[in-house]
């Protein structure tokens, strides 16, 4: 599989359910509110709320499940070492043993609540991606980031440079295979022997890609001057977008769930 | 019409001040079609961000000409005045979708949402790019890729559209598809051309052609008057097209063998032979 179909975090599945047509800074905005509840939460019980306004989500989305399913295979070793360490090295109430590893009740407890965490925190950003094209979700953030333009944070800015990045992941990925291929055609033998070998073959692949994207950036600001950009200029946006109703209910949703998360964790 | 008086630019290294371009005299009447060449070094991109507003000349003018009677001129702006397309079309497009991308320079323009929505659509249908409205850049072919740049900067409707090498990465389908476009643009909506190139059978196209030996102008004439002068041509270090080189082997057998431009003027040409 190529490198860029890889990577389905920060892809957008382009799509005209209500939760593609709602706004992008609603989006957002409950992606973190929903983050935030991830981490309030202090048991697995109290993920439920979430759960289930992330399951409606996924299913009013219309994306299929295995697009998310690929989306949580980049971080498919973290999860498997985090539960690992958590139930191995958890003190506690030993409930199996062979020798000197054993596996602890809390150690299972943590395990489980982790993993719940992570699968949470990754399928939440990835309804935001998938649903949400890249300049809508630039445009949020520029949103997101306005009032602190009023003490000189430059949120179009960041905002633009966010897009221009998402603009060119692909465009870097396929020039990082071609340089592969390259290297590898002249002899070079990427990702064999030793952790350092490994890590010093990697080096006559990273010196052209630098090079070559320092160059691309180079190109790139001179065509967006020739093209009437200049720094801190205001500009107009073509995505004109007013609040709807469905972006009421995300918005009542997400305050819902997160709410219902708050007061498990204090009252029950 | 865009003209240059007296322009020279030169830049500070390390090694001292070096001029690029010197005493460059030009004048681009308003639709017409001119090429820029010469070799490598020569200041053929200078010489076109010079043009396009881009850089300031260090002495001189490049000034736009708005009304011949009265001789009203101001300066270049870059973008809306001269609209320029690169070499490589990868590193010029900016936004995630085409529709995004053709938008980009109506933002900075400023313009209103409807006014926007309305120049995005009549370019998307006068390139035929309806279908790829969507498309990421990195889904099209070399060719679309280089009419999405030719879109983004025709909406901000310039009056000339410079290409600089526009068509030197393209295949020769597609650099065919790319020049018939503009060629296209210039015969439909009156923009003025001007195509930086190092393939002469482009420049067949314009009527005058601007040789650029050392940062110096060593000819402003058309393409066959630069052509049959062999001191222009070596002091340009032009490749003639197959079709010119040709004549001029045959011309050392049959003097009054005419200079051929095009396959379609040799075949003519060789005909009458017989």
């Amino acid at each position: 599989m190529a490198l860029s179909r890889s990577f389905v975090l920060g892809q957008h599945y382009p799509g005209t359910s209500i939760v593609h047509r709602s706004g992008a800074l609603v989006k957002l905005v409950s992606t973190i509110t929903l983050m935030i509840g991830v981490f309030v939460a202090t048991k697995t019980a109290q993920y439920v709320p979430i759960v289930v306004l992330l399951v409606a989500g996924i299913l009013v989305s219309r994306i299929p499940l295995r697009f998310f399913a690929r989306g949580l295979k980049p971080i498919l070793f973290l999860i498997v070492l985090t539960v690992v360490v958590q139930m191995f090295f958890t003190p506690g109430k030993i409930i199996w043993q062979v020798g000197f590893v054993h596996i602890t009740r809390e150690g299972l407890v943590l395990a489980g609540f982790i993993l719940c965490r992570l699968v949470l925190l990754t399928l939440v950003s990835v309804l935001l991606t998938a649903s949400t094209s890249p300049i809508e979700l630039t445009d949020a953030v520029s949103d997101l980031l306005k009032p602190l333009s009023h003490i000189g944070v430059p949120s179009a800015e960041i905002a633009l440079v966010m897009s221009i990045a998402m603009r060119f992941v692909p465009t870097i990925l396929e020039e990082t295979e071609r340089i592969i291929r390259a290297q590898v055609s002249r002899g070079a033998r990427i990702g064999e022997g030793s952790l350092v070998m490994r890590m010093k073959s990697l080096i006559p692949i990273l010196i052209p890609l630098f090079v070559s994207s320092f160059r691309r950036a180079d190109d790139l600001a001179v065509a967006m001057e020739a093209r009437g950009f200049r720094v801190g200029d205001p500009r107009t946006r073509y995505h004109a977008r007013h609040f709807q109703s469905i972006d009421v209910f995300i918005l009542l949703g997400t305050a819902a769930a997160v709410s219902g998360v708050i007061l498990w964790r204090l009252f029950l | 019409m865009i003209r240059l008086d007296k322009v020279s630019y030169q830049i500070e290294t390390s090694a001292g001040a070096v001029q690029v371009l010197r005493d460059i005299d030009l004048e681009l009447p308003d639709g017409s079609i001119s090429a820029i060449v010469g070799p490598n070094g020569s200041g053929k991109t200078t010489l076109a961000r010079l043009v396009s507003g881009l850089l300031r000349p260090t002495s001189g003018n490049v000034q736009l000409l708005l009304d011949a009677e009265t001789h009203t001129v101001t300066d270049v702006r870059p973008g809306v005045d001269v609209g320029l397309v690169f070499q490589n079309p990868d590193n010029q497009l900016v936004a995630t979708t085409v529709e995004d991308d053709i938008a980009f320079g109506l933002e900075n323009l400023q313009l209103s949402h409807g006014e926007m929505v309305q120049r995005v659509e009549d370019v998307l249908r006068l390139l035929g790019l309806q279908p790829f409205r969507d498309y990421p850049p990195h889904r099209l072919s070399g060719g679309q890729k280089q009419k999405v740049a030719i879109a983004g900067v025709l909406a901000m409707k310039p009056s000339f559209l410079i290409l600089d090498e526009a068509t030197s990465l393209l295949d020769p389908t597609n650099r065919r598809e790319v020049m018939q476009t503009v060629l296209r643009l210039n015969h439909e909506l009156g923009i003025g051309v001007v195509i930086v190139t190092h393939l002469l059978d482009e420049v067949l196209v314009a009527s005058r052609v601007c040789v650029l030996a050392d940062g110096v102008l060593a000819a402003w004439d058309s393409p066959r008057a630069v052509f049959s002068n062999p001191a222009i041509v070596k002091r340009g270090e032009l490749v003639l097209p197959l079709s010119a080189r040709a004549s001029f082997l045959l011309q050392e057998h049959w003097t009054d063998f005419p200079l051929c431009l095009t396959p379609e003027e040799f075949a003519r040409a060789t005909c009458q032979l017989t």
